[in-house]
């Protein structure tokens, strides 16, 4: 029942560049969260002109569609539901400017993220928001996700250095948002846009802003004896007015795996370790870093290890950014929590997550940023097992229970997708989610782009209301 | 190019024919909706200043979301047109109402919802003032990161997504701002956002609302970062003589490994344009231009970075001035231009090292009086240009009248067909009544508008907030 519509798309893209058989569509059907569901066919494209014209088709068909970069999306963000067809943008990975004297890049949405800053780095810049799957994950998924990164903290998120857009809206127009200046007159597309999960169109160009890279960076290592003593620190160095780039913690579960399948050298009996980077110019960096020093001293922290060289500062982040695949040593899977807590609630939120450990039985190992309180519980279990993933669901729900009861929020970064549907009543009212949807109905009045996603299905139950982006999420489990 | 016909800022002649309500009629109902205490009928002399030809519709000011709520419930149902505002500083900003029945004044929305200075937020009524703002965060040992005049109230600068001189190190009003609350045009509250800074949960709807110019509700709540207060703070003001050098550099600096938090240009006489501005820094005679570079963080980069531009600086005097009288330098250039609504005023935007071109074109143009700013790192052109050489005597004939107004209306068209070839905007901030009838104040911003429009419907059907003020008649 294919209709002419594969011919048409095959006529825009090439005949290559249309996956429908089942053997190539399965290796489509998941990204990095846990469910599974065959897309209806991929297409590659290769231009903004073939993103539009191959939208235009489907919208005109009435086919739903998902843009998709590499597939990393932990909330499965990037699943083809409702029969959809998945849009393959790791061809569109060209650097199209390098605008030095305005600090903007242009470039498009399939190059990797940590391209971005290589081919920077020559010119002494840098593109700030850097995911810990930097390696292996497109910009146009950051676009979408408003991914954060470990320096959140001082230069903020993805939406923080996203100024302007090209966009394929969902029937199949092609507009720009914003631009290489700032606080442009009219609504803030570009904003609105950005963490918009890939249900608002398709990037297709993006203007982003660089930095000069810093003069100096320093990166310590704290040895905590206990989790509460990390949270402490944290709390000290904000007291004392310095803003490191970087304050992430990783507990003992998780420094061990690390030291399994990395070895970078990190202390296997610490309760917590605490990563620090400072940076900026090179004055007052040794007063800093010894400042920073005494004050984990003074709460508690046993040891600190200062990275010596370039080599050192390697080795520690090697560790920081290999955690999550460092963890696949503990068990078949995990499902990644990512909730957010006002920072000092930390030690309360992780209490609260070592109960829920306790009460289904599950292992737990964290990963947290603890400059902006958001923590990532990994909850380890084995999918081949029904019952551990039944378990495993209740107790991620849960952990998002606690972010949004000590006031935070149920995702920091890796977004709603449909993990979360169940969890955005928890701090949005029904009232909140409809003004959502009404920027969804004013980009995609069709309902046609990424369906499932973000929006929980109406409650109470009522009558179906049309709209294809509201209705439940269907998934085919694998 | 500049004059867009698509918008006539007439009253609502077209569409939808609705009488204009009885403004006593329309003052008791109101008041038995919020208490007759909410209401008045004279005007804030900052609005009569940026409407100079309304008439007297009510003033309701609400104590809280829920009267709002009510308020705008009413509009809805009657169609009316609710124009709203908070302190009046950037009132003046944009087009005038194609209607306005009401005015609503959120200063009745006030004070702090939540303080959290240990997790670094602030959530504050809409209708508290900066200053308010800015001295709750000093008490706690926190810095509140807007640069805005003390009057302009919290609600108003994230509307307008106003930012000051340290914007270049704070980022804009889209960086600072973690969440708010807003009553939507049909009444209903609703909240966006969060107190944390990482938040992916649902659509990202504060940025929608920060700069919208209350089209789309009225912000009721707004929840800001904070930043921990800096060990040291300094601010070197270098004299310059010319456009050319006061880009050098400022090219140099931005080029350098330098962090500034603020990078502004004052251009000739301009500092007048704040009332203390000229006692908060020292102006030395021979100044064609003042430049401000602002750093803030531990002392020792502070020095460094202060030797490195005063090292750098092509003439003398360069001062410094540190901390306190630091602080009370950016206080004064807060203010700049407050109160100017009546002359011609302009706010631009262009990629950083391209913005110049703009002062350029203004000095070029030989048009006087102008006073006129460059924020060079956020890439900022702000401008107050007077009528002109050839002031128009009392009871002159027409002649003079449409010289002065022709010869505004083609300065300003030179500077917005730049600013949009240079990538850029330009906005009238003020004295758009000196310009030829019809003069759009938004100029065309492309494109997108039609999806700004669509936006719009979902969230103001009838039309009720703000109605004809914003980008193409929004």
């Amino acid at each position: 029942m294919t209709g002419t519509w594969l011919k048409e798309l095959r006529a825009i893209v090439g005949h290559e560049d249309v996956l429908d058989s089942p053997a190539d569509l399965q290796t489509y059907e998941y990204d990095a969260y846990l469910e599974r569901c065959l897309p209806r066919a991929v297409v590659f494209v290769g231009s903004t002109a073939e993103v539009s014209a191959v939208v235009k088709v489907l919208a005109r068909e009435n086919i739903p569609f998902v843009p998709r970069g590499c597939g990393t999306n932990l909330s499965g963000g990037a699943l083809a539901l409702e029969g959809s067809v998945i849009i393959e943008m790791g061809r569109m990975d060209r650097i199209i400017e390098i605008d030095v004297p305005n600090q903007r890049m242009i470039v498009q949405p399939g190059i990797f993220n940590l391209d971005i800053s290589t081919a920077l780095s020559p010119l002494g810049y840098y593109y700030a928001p850097d995911p810990a799957s930097q390696k292996a994950c497109s910009l146009g998924g950051n676009i979408a996700e408003n991914a954060g990164g470990p320096h959140c903290f001082k230069y903020g998120v993805t939406t923080n250095h996203v100024l302007g857009l090209e966009l394929v809206l969902p029937d199949g127009e092609v507009v720009w948002t914003g631009g290489k200046d700032v606080d442009r007159p009219g609504f803030d597309l570009t904003g609105v846009f950005v963490g918009s999960e890939g249900t608002l169109g398709i990037v297709t160009t993006a203007i982003l802003r660089i930095l000069r890279k810093p003069e100096a960076v320093k990166t310590m290592l704290g040895v905590c004896d206990s989790l509460e003593d990390a949270g402490g620190v944290v709390s000290a160095i904000v007291a004392a007015g310095l803003v490191p780039a970087t304050l992430e913690m990783m507990d003992n579960r998780t420094v061990n795996a690390i030291e399994d399948s990395l070895a970078c050298g990190f202390p296997r009996d610490a309760a917590a370790v605490l990563l620090i980077e400072l940076d900026g110019l090179a004055d007052g960096m040794e007063e800093m870093t010894e400042q920073i020093v005494a004050l984990c001293k003074a709460n508690g922290v046993s040891d600190v290890r200062v990275a010596r060289d370039e080599t050192e500062r390697a080795g520690l982040w090697k560790g920081r950014k290999g955690a999550f695949g460092a963890i696949s040593r503990l068990a078949p899977n995990y499902l990644v929590a990512d909730g957010t807590v006002p920072r000092t609630q930390l030690p309360e939120a992780l209490r609260r997550v070592a109960e829920i450990g306790r009460q289904y039985d599950l292992e737990i190992a964290s990963v947290f940023h603890a400059g902006d309180g958001n923590l990532h519980p990994l909850i380890l279990f084995d999918s081949r097992n029904p019952d551990d993933r039944a378990r495993v669901m209740a107790a991620g729900m849960d952990v998002l229970q606690v972010c949004a009861d000590l006031g935070g929020t149920v995702s920091g970064e890796h977004g709603i997708g449909i993990e979360k549907l169940a969890a955005m009543r928890m701090v949005f009212s029904e009232d909140d989610l409809q003004a959502q949807g009404m920027v969804k109905e004013a980009f995609d009045p069709l309902g046609l782009c990424n369906p499932g996603k973000v929006f929980p299905a109406p409650s109470p139950p009522g009558p179906p209301q049309g709209d294809r982006s509201i209705a439940a999420a269907t998934v085919t489990s694998g | 190019m500049a004059d867009h016909p698509n918008h006539e800022p007439s009253p609502p002649a077209s569409g939808i024919d609705v009488p204009t309500p009885d403004p006593q009629t329309l003052v008791g109902r109101i008041a038995s909706l919020v208490g007759s205490e909410r209401v008045a009928t004279s005007i804030d002399p900052g609005v009569r200043a940026a409407f100079p030809s309304i008439d007297s519709p009510p003033v309701v000011r609400p104590a809280d979301p829920g009267g709002v709520g009510e308020v705008l419930s009413l509009a809805e149902r009657d169609r009316l047109g609710v124009v709203v505002h908070g302190g009046t500083t950037r009132l003046a900003w944009g087009s005038p109402p194609d209607r306005l029945d009401v005015l609503l004044d959120t200063r009745g929305l006030h004070g702090f919802t939540d303080i959290d200075p240990e997790n670094l937020s602030l959530s504050v009524a809409a209708g508290t003032t900066v200053a308010e703002a800015r001295r709750q965060a000093v008490s706690m040992d926190r810095v509140f990161p807007v640069d805005a005049p003390d009057e302009a109230t919290v609600g108003g600068v994230v509307a307008t997504a106003d930012q000051g001189a340290r914007g270049a190190g704070w980022g804009g009003l889209r960086d600072v701002v973690l969440g708010l609350r807003a009553v939507l045009a049909d009444g209903t509250q609703v909240k966006f956002g969060g107190r944390t800074m990482k938040n992916v949960t649902g659509y990202d709807m504060t940025k929608l609302f920060v700069g919208s110019f209350g089209a789309l509700g009225v912000i009721t709540e707004v929840t800001f970062r904070l930043l921990p207060r800096p060990d040291t703070q300094a601010l070197v003001i270098l004299p310059l003589c010319s456009v050319e050098e006061a880009h050098s550099v400022a090219s140099w600096i931005l080029a350098s490994h330098l962090q500034p938090v603020a990078l502004e240009t004052l251009g000739p006489g301009s500092a007048g344009l704040s009332p203390g501005l000229a006692s908060a820094i020292p102006t030395p005679e021979s100044a064609e231009l003042l430049m401000l570079v602002g750093f803030a963080g531990h002392r020792a980069a502070v020095d460094r970075s202060v030797e490195e531009v005063r090292d750098h600086a092509p003439r003398t005097p360069r001062t410094v001035l540190e901390d306190a009288e630091a602080e009370a330098a950016y206080d004064a250039l807060a203010e700049w231009g407050v109160g100017e609504t009546g002359r011609l005023s302009l706010r631009a935007g262009a990629p950083l090292s391209e913005v110049w071109e703009l002062a350029r074109t203004l000095a070029d143009s030989g048009h006087q009086p102008v006073a006129y700013r460059v924020g060079a790192a956020r890439g900022f052109f702000q401008a107050h240009i007077g009528p002109g050489a050839s002031p128009v005597p009392a009871g002159s004939g027409q002649g003079a009248e449409t010289s002065s107004e022709a010869r505004l209306t083609a300065l300003t068209e030179t500077l917005r067909a730049q600013a949009l070839a240079l990538g850029g905007h330009l906005t009238v901030t003020g004295g758009l009544q000196s310009l030829s009838p019809g003069f759009d104040a938004w100029g065309d911003i492309g494109p997108s508008l039609d999806l700004m429009r669509r936006v719009k419907e979902r969230f103001d059907p009838h039309g009720v907030l703000n109605p004809g003020r914003f980008v193409g008649g929004i």
